[in-house]
């Protein structure tokens, strides 16, 4: 479920089952099964918006066990095929680039805002 | 027990050299020697993972691993990209169990991987010049021999440009390696306004890299996979395996893999070397007249310590600095990215004004071969947004990394403890100025930075140590060494890696270990006639 969630806040759909599966394996491998656990469930219950939560809390604590489980998702959707074109751009699109980035820019001021009333709301620290 | 007229200790590039320059003399080369793993990735790293499909390489096992090695920074921030790849681990595998070590804010990286930590190196090679020699009871026409031979064996790519004054001698140069859009584009401004550069003492040119551009002694020429952070042995990038498996295969040296070298003893009748074998743990004693010792800066070190059973000296421990400066070409912003390049080197500069700790140089990166998901979360966006941002700023990014001189202090410091531990002690230098300084050079070509995103890295975290066993006129004490690399009050234990380095400039010293090992190779084969 967790890997659902995050994957949502990332790209918009549910995880692939094998990253899904992937996921799970990591959080029960060294070093991430060492690291203090953060329960992601309380949250995703009440329907928090964990990509606004994820930047309200960076912007606070540089490394965050939030931030963490948002990057190994990220990982493993990295390096699949399907999400080549999410990471890497091949043609040259300047244009396009300038307007999305600032389109980002501003949309992540209204997370930012977001997440730090939900860090409120939920009482995160 | 074995013996050999000539023992080296470690297969690195030095211990590599030091037995090449010995080839004719069958040394015997003990070395714990982990190897790497064959990866399946076959073809340019990008191609491979638009395409990759039933069948193909398992993108997940080559580039996360299944032990999520390449994660690794997600909870340490310690390795660099080029260490942390599934298949690249075994470059620092065993480390803490073979040689623990207690450090205050040191990183300390070590090898036990034949070749060592050349496996993962950006395979920059660059000579020594008589300013980055001063203070060494040797010069550069001692070096220049080894150098040139280096140069043949191996095949160093470069130019003659406007770095070969901090280079040395362009002599035997492959044709460079090509470069990216970005770095053609940073070359492009810098000879736009190369006067006014040079003048405020920036100067920019091409890296010298051991990395073919033709074929060349029974490897092929770079393919520009752009694989280097996760594929380890890519034929074209050299590594000291290839001679050491090649010095193996002729029968020109004897070398015994998984051993580790404890300590020595010295009596009239020779030396005795003792050693552990890695996979049984029983003691081995190996016998020798002369000693080369290549075990890398801090473990020869250790070697030294131990064998004289020494818990209270401290010997200084030396490490470039380094720290990194992230700029932005914002006409590169949603550029295409250069999906066939070599992503482990791009450019090199060199600051030689007067706001810098005498010449300072400095590697210019882009950021390709690696997974965005590395460095995506530095980005000020929500994790959506940075994702675009890794998409369509990447391109535009350039990493300057500065290195930084060394000398020894009183602060810095490498000591054995009593339970067998090194203890690294090392006090970061305040930031400096040339930092900003290289900022402003670097804006006038164009490119935008911010001095709050210039970050110092942890001292260690350079791989680049040196200097616990230095090498003097005249030695003093049980810890240094004369000018032929023979340690003080021996008579045949020889010090050939960058532990005998009296001070470590700026310049990168992995062309100067080899070919000083080589030269005190010859001189160890000259005093057996």
């Amino acid at each position: 479920m967790e890997a659902n969630h995050i994957h949502r806040a990332l790209f918009g759909h549910d995880a692939p089952e094998e990253v899904q599966r992937q996921y799970a394996s990591a959080l029960e491998t060294p070093p991430l099964a060492d690291w203090p656990r953060v329960n992601l469930d309380r949250l995703i219950d009440r329907g928090a918006d964990l990509e606004a939560l994820e930047l309200a809390v960076r912007r606070s604590r540089r490394r965050n066990a939030l931030t963490q489980r948002f990057q190994v998702l990220c990982y493993l959707a990295e390096v699949r095929p399907d999400n080549f074109e999410r990471f890497v751009n091949e043609r040259c699109r300047r244009p396009a680039g300038w307007l999305i980035l600032g389109l980002h820019l501003l949309r992540s001021l209204y997370k930012l805002g977001k997440g730090r009333w939900l860090m409120r709301v939920h009482d995160i620290r | 027990m074995t013996s050999a007229e000539i023992i080296i200790v470690g297969a690195g590039p030095s211990g590599t050299f030091a037995a090449y320059q010995l080839r004719g003399r069958g040394p015997l080369v003990l070395d714990v020697g982990y190897r790497a793993q064959e990866s399946a990735l076959d073809g340019n790293f990008y191609e491979l993972r638009k395409t990759s499909s039933a069948g193909g390489p398992d993108l997940f096992a080559e580039l996360i691993g299944p032990g999520f090695e390449s994660l690794h920074n997600v909870f340490h921030a310690s390795l660099g990209p080029r260490l942390k790849g599934p298949r690249m681990r075994f470059v620092t595998r065993g480390a803490a169990e073979l040689s623990p070590v207690v450090a205050q804010n040191f990183d300390a990286l070590m090898s036990f991987a034949a070749g060592g930590m050349a496996n993962a190196w950006g395979a920059g090679l660059y000579r020594f010049t008589a300013d980055d020699l001063a203070g060494y009871p040797i010069s550069v026409l001692d070096l220049e021999p080894y150098y040139d031979a280096i140069t043949a064996k191996v095949g160093i790519s470069g130019a003659d440009d406007d770095l070969s004054r901090f280079f040395g001698s362009a002599r035997g140069l492959l044709p460079p390696v090509a470069l990216g859009a970005s770095g053609r584009a940073v070359l492009r401004r810098y000879t736009q306004r190369r006067k006014s550069l040079n003048r405020r003492g920036l100067y920019i040119g091409l890296p010298r890299l051991a990395v073919l551009t033709r074929d060349h002694d029974g490897r092929r020429a770079y393919r520009y996979d752009t694989l280097e952070c996760f594929r380890p042995n890519d034929p074209a990038v050299y590594t000291p395996t290839y001679t050491l498996d090649e010095l193996v295969r002729r029968g020109e040296i004897l070398y015994e893999r998984g051993v580790l070298v404890e300590r020595y003893t010295e009596s009239s009748a020779g030396i005795s070397v003792l050693a552990r074998s890695c996979a049984t743990g029983e003691r081995r004693t190996f016998h020798c007249r002369r000693l080369i010792l290549a075990a890398g800066a801090l473990n020869t070190a250790k070697i030294v310590l131990r064998s004289n059973d020494d818990h209270v000296t401290r010997l200084p421990l030396l490490d470039s600095n380094r720290s990194s400066i992230p700029l932005v070409d914002p006409w590169g912003i949603g550029g295409a990215l250069d999906r066939s390049v070599y992503s482990a080197a791009m450019l090199r500069a060199v600051y030689a004004g007067e706001h810098g700790p005498g010449l300072t140089h400095m590697a210019v990166y882009a950021s390709v071969g690696t997974l965005c998901s590395d460095y995506l979360f530095d980005f000020p966006f929500s994790a959506r947004g940075n994702i675009a941002a890794a998409k369509y700023l990447t391109p535009a990014l350039l990493l300057v990394q500065l290195s930084y001189p060394d000398a020894p202090t009183l602060t810095n410091h490498v000591r054995l403890l009593p339970d067998d531990r090194l203890e690294l002690r090392y006090t970061s230098k305040p930031a400096s100025p040339l930092e900003s300084h290289v900022l402003g050079l670097f804006r006038e070509l164009g490119y935008l930075g911010a001095l709050g995103l210039c970050r110092r890295l942890t001292p260690g975290n350079s791989c680049r140590y040196a200097g616990a066993l230095p090498m003097t006129t005249t030695p003093v004490g049980p810890y240094q060494t004369d000018r032929d690399g023979l340690l003080s009050r021996t008579h045949g234990v020889y010090v050939a890696d960058a532990a005998n380095f009296t001070v470590l400039p700026s310049n990168s010293h992995s062309f100067t270990m080899m070919a000083n090992a080589m030269r005190i190779a010859d001189h160890v084969g000259r005093t057996l006639g």
